[in-house]
């Protein structure tokens, strides 16, 4: 029986894990990959000691310090997690692990808009990831659905590359980082729609268009691309059944990263913490390996 | 045998997905040719033409054409255990 179990392979597991490690707990890491979202970010200057470092150079560098530690993530998918006599089961798609703890830091993904023509047009002009596929739209007019940092990095990214770029944004006003809003305000290819929601993706094979209402009245915009940056879904399913969550399917977690039941800690995008940053995420994963390590303590 | 493959892979340079799928290959000793469809954009077409759509990765192994990193279509495609 493992001391601990993480499931989830971001910054806040990866933090964790390197803790856990020179705390020399008996533990295993559970992640369907490394790097988790903080890999799509294809820039990030918040994280200190890094002035500018890019969310796939940063995710390498977890990756070193995890292979030093000697610490060898076992990549499964977490089914569920069920309460046992002595602690908790893990039940991935290969294995069954016990463990006395378990710390879920499994991350969120990305959110849909569930308008007509997101599904039919997924891949086919319709994207989640920016980082990934943003140079396939070179010289074309774009669309980025979502103000907050996913969808501010998207339009700097898309500054260098495509014609045109529509930021759209729900609300009254750009929710990101103000010094990335200023950057985007200043830019000429980009239009920024306040109040604005996507309807409708138009297109037959690809793309070719959005329909918008602005203040309530529709306009259809002609774009090749549409990139989908809002809010995200917690990855919460596998302990939905366990623990309290809020409205949001986010995990309530107290000051020490403990949930609702004993021994089930979390932390980063998959709980309440308001603040979905990777700093953030990281800070929690340290903080978590101390409460775990006294609760274990107490137990003997 | 798996080494024999022809296997191409469609990439961005900034896209984790692609690395996770070179490292994927290197580990599995599979020889690939990268396409960087960022930097060509005949290239690109090329990957939008063959796919069907622009998502990046895209691997093209012995012909049979997969989105994504999806695993367990490459291993299937590459005949690994």
């Amino acid at each position: 029986m493992y001391e601990l179990v993480i499931i989830g392979g971001g910054p806040g597991g990866i933090t964790a894990a390197i803790y856990a490690a020179r705390k020399k707990m008996n533990f295993a890491l559970i992640a369907k990959d490394l790097g988790g979202r903080t890999g799509l970010v294809p820039e990030i200057q918040n994280y200190p000691g890094f002035q500018t470092i890019s969310g796939l150079e940063l995710t390498d560098r977890f990756k070193h310090q995890l292979d030093e530690l000697k610490v060898v993530p076992k990549f499964e998918e977490v089914l569920k997690v069920e309460k046992a006599k002595d602690g908790f089961v893990v039940k991935t798609d290969k294995n069954s692990y016990e463990a006395m703890t378990v710390l879920v830091a499994s991350g969120a993904r990305h959110g849909k808009l569930n308008v007509p023509g997101e599904e039919k047009l997924n891949n086919k002009g319709v994207t989640y990831c920016a980082t990934c596929d943003a140079p396939l739209f070179a010289d074309k007019d774009v669309a980025i659905v979502g103000s907050g940092g996913p969808g501010l990095n998207a339009a700097l990214m898309l500054m260098r590359i495509a014609k045109k770029i529509y930021l759209v944004e729900r609300g009254p006003e750009l929710r990101g980082d103000k010094m990335l809003c200023e950057k985007i305000v200043c830019e000429p290819k980009v239009t920024i729609l306040t109040n604005t929601r996507v309807k409708e993706i138009l297109g037959e094979k690809f793309v070719s268009g959005i329909v918008v209402t602005k203040d309530g009245t529709p306009e259809e915009i002609p774009v090749q691309g549409i990139f989908i940056e809002i809010s995200y879904t917690p990855n919460s399913e596998f302990v939905a059944h366990l623990v309290k969550l809020n409205k949001r399917y986010e995990i309530i977690i107290d000051d020490n990263c403990k949930t609702s039941v004993d021994g089930l800690y979390a932390v980063g995008d998959v709980t309440n913490v308001p603040q979905k940053q990777i700093v953030v995420a990281a800070g929690d994963g340290a903080k978590v390996i101390w409460a775990i390590f006294d609760y274990l303590h107490r137990q003997k | 045998m798996a080494a024999k493959s022809k296997v191409v892979i469609y990439t961005t340079p900034t896209c984790p997905y692609c690395n996770m799928a070179k490292h994927y290959f290197k580990d599995n000793k599979v020889e690939y040719e990268e396409k960087n469809v960022a930097a060509d954009r005949a290239l690109a077409e090329e990957m939008i033409h063959k796919s069907g759509q622009m998502g990046v990765p895209v691997m093209d192994i012995d012909g049979k054409i997969i989105v994504g990193f999806d695993q367990a279509e490459i291993k299937k495609a590459l005949n690994l255990k």
